[in-house]
């Protein structure tokens, strides 16, 4: 473009003077007109220098968040975990809540007060049924006293010792309730078997009872208060004998037990029933 | 050189003259440069170097004369290039055609006001509405002087 060594050196002298002509008019606010112009010519390398460096410093500030993060993140963790805990230990007292709710607001009769318990253990063999129960206020507690829970009724203390008791159930081979259905007014005997059912005996033929219809306790054999459901009716044989032979379903799951209640007569009543 | 020195210290008192009786009486030639004219001429006769000496010492010249309004060296610059590009441009066409030659002033004065705004733009001197209305117009000003100075001296030659 430029022909000879001497025309881009006059081309630059030209260029400089009359730049430094301008210069030496122009003042920008107090800042020397060569600063201004360096810093213009050099605005664009600076521009990408503190880009960068900024991109760095959000480089950095990523990681470091992202380590605050996943401290942050363990630590939530850690809260969710106690609140599943707390959650699922709510949802434990929320169910026994409502077992001792239930239980505080049984129907009871009017002479005989109760004890709460809970449910220790339980065994369940042909040879012999029983739960071992524990009471705080176990001082009145003593042997053969009705346990019930807010289904019905569970069996009787047989044995206590201090704070524990063991309750052998209504199932077990060789315990007797003298039973009723209240609506017939048929009368009976229900005997543990050593399953899960009971028999109940002495219902004559004259008397009618229906699959579904429920034993409540009649009182008679002084043990037990009456009006406590005992079972429900699930099987009646007619087999040519004087009685029937009827099958009943307990109406209390015992393996889902786990507060009683422990009935104590008041003072001046020895024996239950009517 | 010696003849040609003196024609062009010639035509550049006679250019600095018109200018100052336009400028001064003729105000409606709003935009009129005959500086820029003059820089083509010399870029046509004179090699580049010299071209660009000429070229800048009428710029600066012209910022001396317009009495302070634009800071003296902001024409030298850009007659500096205008005076390159009309050195090129004279070698590429043939400038003795009319209507090539006021094309040829047309883009060199559009060279000269974008030079100054852009060195305007560099300083941050600011420039108001009308200096921007003379930088649109002056092109179209200074080609339209060219063509009818041009026809003028042509005139005998035409006739014949």
């Amino acid at each position: 473009m430029f022909k000879g060594t001497k025309t881009p050196i006059v081309f630059i002298v030209l260029l400089v003077l009359n730049l430094f002509l301008i210069s030496l008019q122009i003042n920008h606010n107090g800042e020397n007109v060569f600063k201004f112009l360096f810093f213009k010519a050099t605005s664009p390398m600076m521009h990408l220098f503190f880009n960068v460096k900024d991109s760095f410093e959000y480089a950095g500030q990523i990681l470091k968040s992202k380590k605050d993060l996943v401290l942050e993140n363990k630590k939530l963790k850690k809260e969710l975990f106690t609140y599943k805990a707390e959650k699922f230990l709510c949802s434990r007292i929320r169910a026994e809540n409502e077992v001792l709710k239930r239980l505080l607001y049984l129907k009871v009769e009017d002479n005989f007060s109760g004890v709460v318990c809970e449910v220790i253990s339980k065994k369940f063999d042909i040879f012999s049924s029983s739960i071992t129960i524990f009471c705080d206020d176990a001082k009145e507690i003593r042997d053969e006293l009705p346990v019930i829970s807010y289904d019905g009724l569970v069996g009787y203390v047989f044995h206590r010792s201090k704070s524990i008791a063991e309750v052998e159930l209504i199932t077990n081979s060789g315990t007797a309730i003298s039973v009723v259905i209240d609506k017939k007014n048929i009368r009976g005997i229900a005997y543990g078997t050593g399953r899960n059912v009971l028999d109940v005996n002495y219902i004559p033929y004259s008397k009618k009872v229906n699959v579904g219809d429920i034993f409540i306790t009649s009182g008679d054999d002084r043990i037990y208060p009456r009006g406590i459901p005992v079972g429900v009716v699930a099987d009646v044989k007619r087999s040519g004998e004087i009685f029937q032979k009827i099958t009943i379903i307990p109406i209390v799951d015992f393996s889902k037990l786990e507060y009683v209640f422990v009935l104590i007569p008041n003072k001046g009543v020895e024996k239950y029933g009517n | 050189m010696e003849i040609r020195g003196k024609t062009t210290f010639f035509i550049f008192i006679t250019t600095f003259v018109l200018q100052s009786i336009f400028h001064r009486f003729f105000p409606f030639l709003l935009g009129l440069d005959l500086y820029t004219i003059f820089v083509y001429f010399v870029s046509r006769r004179y090699n580049l170097k010299n071209s660009m000496i000429i070229g800048s010492a009428a710029g600066i010249f012209e910022d001396i004369t317009m009495a302070h309004t634009i800071p003296i060296g902001v024409n030298g610059i850009s007659k500096l290039f205008v005076s390159i590009f009309g050195y090129f441009l004279s070698r590429f066409f043939n400038f003795e055609n009319v209507f090539v030659g006021t094309l040829i002033i047309y883009v060199l004065t559009i060279v000269d006001k974008l030079m100054v705004i852009l060195i305007f733009s560099i300083f941050g001197i600011p420039f108001n509405f009308n200096e921007i209305l003379v930088f649109i117009i002056s092109p179209i000003t200074n080609s339209a002087f060219y063509l009818i100075f041009f026809l003028l001296a042509n005139f005998k030659k035409w006739k014949r």
